[in-house]
């Protein structure tokens, strides 16, 4: 003889466990969406990576960035797709203003179409280390610029992301970036957006030797830029970080090279934030800017390999706090090199990264 | 002679104090110069006015005449300092704050546009740094790139 209460506890224990099933998905960022196929979140970072290199659009965006002048919102015009970007602001402090990028060269261009400002961008990150230093969750669905879209975050020692996907392209349109306190440092969602449209033509490149000095940026193997340190190409110690802040890694070497010099850059990451070491000759005097400087005297110091020369001669620069994507900078002449340590990261760590600095060897 | 050698000579010529040979001397270069001539009648007109004058006595109430009308004459300001040295004292240090005040107010803004121009420069590296991302925000990091200080060339 069944008991009357049989029905409704099995009932409420299969609720339950549907619920348990749910909600274990959910935390490992795998969800099946009505009518979707099961989608983990990872994937989708890779997707969307992808979207925005190949994916053809162009419409209206506002966007807000954390800029030297606080945090101004404005909107643009954009047109992308195929490793391509056109943006033109509509407002703000730089209305009028395009960005063009084309692979790895960006430039600004003013109301006029005078050249403002230009730069190499080197290689793209691969999107591992983002996958793996940041937790990524899907969290729901909405609709961005008349289009459904999968909204999924992450987070990372260093704040959070929030990404809307589109459905159909997996085109992000809407990203937004805050840090561990919340603030926002980028975010920019499309109002607009008219993905029948073909890529943007190819722009015309600035001219070589036209506007603000670029100077070249190529990725280095850092056993060749050893060799060329221990060959006496360079007249200051190449210096390797020994400690880096939990979840950063050192993604790649630099060399900048331009009429001023010569500067190493070791860019380490943790998938999302930069955290910059530059290095140049302490006998050059220090660029305005930043960039690499010139060197009125040559060569004539030694040069890397050996003992650090100078250890004990640790010059201490204050620490420059960054407003914008920078953060702070801790700058110290180590021997004969003079490191810039610039990062969105505690201060106490920057400097931690800086005084740990060694000798490659 | 020459006018010039003439002329330092004069007053000595008028005084007598020159030899019989410098006294022809300038006496031949005065018939030939209307200028020395000048000079030398110049010379004698002064004199005039220094020969001293008949010595008078003066009556015994003039000073007690005179003195009420004479204004009280005001001390020199650091007269009035150096009488009481506590407030110069305390005068000479706020003079000294307010040079150091405007020193530091004029000298800020120098090493702060140095300092900007360094952190934009720094920013930069951040900025191109970030566009290398794999979920980089073209449009933001290009607005943070627009923004940024110096290099700006217009046609």
């Amino acid at each position: 003889m069944r008991r009357w209460w049989t029905v409704p506890v099995t009932l409420c224990a299969l609720a339950v466990l549907a619920m348990a099933v749910v909600a274990a998905l959910r935390a490992g960022g795998l969800v099946a969406l009505p009518g979707d196929v099961p989608v983990e979140a990872r994937e989708l970072v890779e997707r969307t990576a992808a979207a925005l290199d190949t994916v053809a659009v162009r419409g209206t965006v506002v966007t807000r960035a954390l800029t030297p002048h606080g945090l101004v919102t404005t909107r643009a015009e954009v047109h992308r797709g195929d490793g391509r970007v056109v943006v033109r602001y509509l407002a703000g402090p730089a209305q009028g203003t395009t960005i063009y990028r084309d692979g790895d060269a960006v430039w600004a261009r003013g109301p006029r179409g005078g050249l403002r400002r230009q730069a190499q961008l080197g290689d793209g990150w691969s999107a591992e280390l983002l996958e793996r230093n940041w937790q990524f969750t899907i969290v729901g669905r909405r609709r961005v610029a008349a289009r459904p879209t999968i909204v999924f975050s992450g987070r990372g020692p260093g704040g959070s992301l929030t990404v809307a996907a589109d459905r159909a392209t997996w085109f992000p349109l809407s990203l937004e970036r805050r840090d561990s306190a919340g603030e926002t440092i980028t975010a920019t969602t499309w109002q607009i957006a008219d993905f029948s449209v073909a890529p943007p033509p190819p722009p015309e490149p600035p001219p070589a030797g036209h506007g603000p000095p670029r100077g070249e940026r190529r990725r280095i193997a850092l056993a060749d830029l050893q060799e060329a340190f221990e060959a006496g190409a360079h007249d200051f110690t190449l210096l390797e970080p020994t400690w880096l802040p939990p979840g950063f890694e050192l993604e790649g070497w630099y060399l900048h090279e331009g009429p001023g010099g010569v500067m190493v850059e070791a860019r380490c990451t943790d998938g999302l934030r930069a955290l910059l070491v530059l290095q140049r000759s302490a006998a050059a005097p220090e660029p305005p800017g930043g960039g690499p400087a010139h060197r009125p005297g040559g060569r004539g110091m030694g040069r890397g390999g050996g003992a650090m020369r100078g250890q004990a001669g640790m010059g201490y620069a204050p620490m420059m706090h960054l407003r914008g994507a920078g953060g702070h900078a801790v700058r110290r002449v180590i021997g004969d090199t003079a490191a810039t340590v610039i990062g969105p990261i505690r201060a106490e760590d920057l400097e931690r990264v800086a005084n740990d600095l060694q000798p490659s060897s | 002679m020459n006018c010039a050698q003439v002329r330092d000579s004069l007053a000595e010529y008028q005084l007598g104090g020159l030899s019989a040979e410098e006294r022809r001397g300038v006496a031949q270069h005065l018939e030939d110069c209307a200028d020395c001539r000048a000079e030398l009648a110049a010379l004698e007109r002064l004199d005039e006015l220094l020969t001293p004058a008949e010595r008078v006595r003066a009556p015994a109430d003039m000073w007690s005449r005179i003195q009420p009308r004479l204004r009280r004459r005001r001390a020199p300001w650091w007269q009035g300092l150096l009488a009481s040295p506590r407030p110069a004292i305390a005068a000479a240090a706020a003079m000294l704050l307010a040079v150091a005040g405007i020193w530091l107010t004029t000298r800020g803004p120098a090493t702060t546009i140095e300092t900007e121009a360094l952190a934009s420069g720094y920013q930069e590296q951040q900025i191109v740094a970030q566009w290398s991302s794999p979920l980089a925000d073209d449009a933001a990091l290009g607005l943070m790139f627009a923004s940024l200080n110096g290099d700006v060339v217009e046609p």
